[in-house]
């Protein structure tokens, strides 16, 4: 009676994933490229060129600005590390935290093997 | 001839190891220092230094990779990378800039190796901070391994 | 095109959920997890897709007067969440290499009681 409930709800979940993913795919896109007020090679030749004044969203603007604010040619490094260079120092520290959390758990089994840490 | 068969294929692995191990380690320098120009930069870089380590272990056993790469090292250079990034980040706090913001993007022409300031060192600075924890990790459960098998294992 | 994307990311979070809710072995189930994340991971990046675009860099020699570009947002934080993934897995290996030295078993219908 269990295993019968965990498939049929496993079922519901993914049929109505896949009616979401059709209403998805027929949305309007976040990013319209193709209406950017400034093209997109003339900001390549001249950067300080750039009008934003009509954006509709954050990414316009990130795309309009970056070459005359940080001389960055690489769109994604730019936002990784100037725009939201916050979520990039709270991810260097879960690195740590998760590098922490192994070396606790493993090192108790290793100082009863060899002597590892004196 | 159990004997000559695993010298035969300790041979082979230790020598292939070592040819391939410099190609590893100058592409995973590309793609760390080239992280403004192309897709890329620290993150995607520092996974490389895995196949390094790996290339060592295999090649030789668990007591020369442990003396090659460290394990104390590795700690202490994670926790320095991680401080000097928040250093760099907060360089221009002092004059009114913003948390992260670019204050050095005046140095070179767009498009060259040293071009975009604060983006740079702290694409090095990352990329140091992964290799080094991605490596501790592979080195602890490399250490199980070892010592499950007796000692020197390959 | 683009619900092809969709779909297989939809599919990929239930198949991920489906190993972590029925499978007896643990390390099926830390398998599961990290599907379930690779799902998610392919949700993001599919959402910010412009049929036509190029990627958001001002490559020199390559861009055309009518040529505009992706989202960049989502691309960023996917490159975070990848790397949450590989921490979350790395983490749970670890807890399953000790319970394995703990119970001799790696089977969740024997390890049912808390010891000291």
């Amino acid at each position: 009676m269990k295993k019968y409930l965990t498939y049929v709800s496993l079922a519901v979940i993914l049929v109505a994933g896949l009616m979401a993913a059709a209403r998805m795919a027929a949305m309007p896109r976040t990013y319209e490229g193709q209406n950017a007020t400034v093209p997109v090679a003339q900001l390549q030749q001249n950067p300080e060129s750039y009008d934003d004044s009509t954006a509709d969203g954050a990414a316009a603007v990130i795309v309009q600005q970056n070459l005359a604010k940080s001389h960055e040619v690489n769109d994604v490094t730019s936002i990784v590390f100037d725009f939201r260079g916050y979520d990039t120092m709270g991810e260097a520290f879960i690195l740590i935290t998760a590098v922490a959390g192994a070396a606790v758990i493993l090192f108790t089994r290793r100082k009863e093997g060899e002597d590892g840490k004196e | 001839m159990e004997k000559n068969n695993r010298q035969i294929k300790s041979v082979i692995l230790s020598s292939g190891g070592d040819s391939l191990l410099p190609f590893v380690l100058v592409y995973m320098s590309y793609i760390i220092l080239h992280g403004h120009l192309s897709p890329g930069g620290g993150f995607q870089g520092g996974v490389l230094f895995v196949a390094a380590v790996l290339l060592i272990y295999f090649g030789h056993g668990y007591q020369v990779a442990t003396r090659a790469v460290s394990f104390n090292l590795l700690h202490g250079g994670e926790g320095a990378a991680s401080t000097i990034y928040v250093l760099l980040a907060m360089m221009g706090v002092a004059v009114g800039a913003q948390f992260c913001q670019n204050v050095l993007f005046t140095h070179g022409a767009i498009g060259e190796l040293y071009s975009a300031g604060t983006i740079f060192w702290m694409n090095v600075t990352v990329g140091v901070k992964v290799l080094t924890g991605i490596g501790s990790i592979t080195l602890l459960m490399l250490s199980l391994v070892a010592d499950r098998q007796g000692g020197d294992a390959k | 095109m683009i619900a092809m994307n969709y779909m297989a990311s939809f599919f990929l979070i239930v198949l991920g959920l489906y190993c972590i809710v029925v499978k007896y072995d643990l390390v099926k189930t830390v398998i599961g997890l990290s599907i379930m994340d690779y799902g998610v991971n392919l949700l993001i990046i599919t959402i910010g897709f412009n049929p036509g675009g190029t990627a958001p860099i001002f490559t020199f020699g390559e861009l055309n007067p009518e040529s505009f570009f992706v989202d960049p947002i989502p691309q960023a934080l996917t490159l975070t969440s990848i790397v949450i993934g590989a921490c979350v897995t790395a983490m749970s290996l670890a807890l399953v290499i000790k319970l394995k030295e703990m119970y001799g078993t790696l089977d969740t219908r024997e390890i049912r009681r808390l010891r000291g």
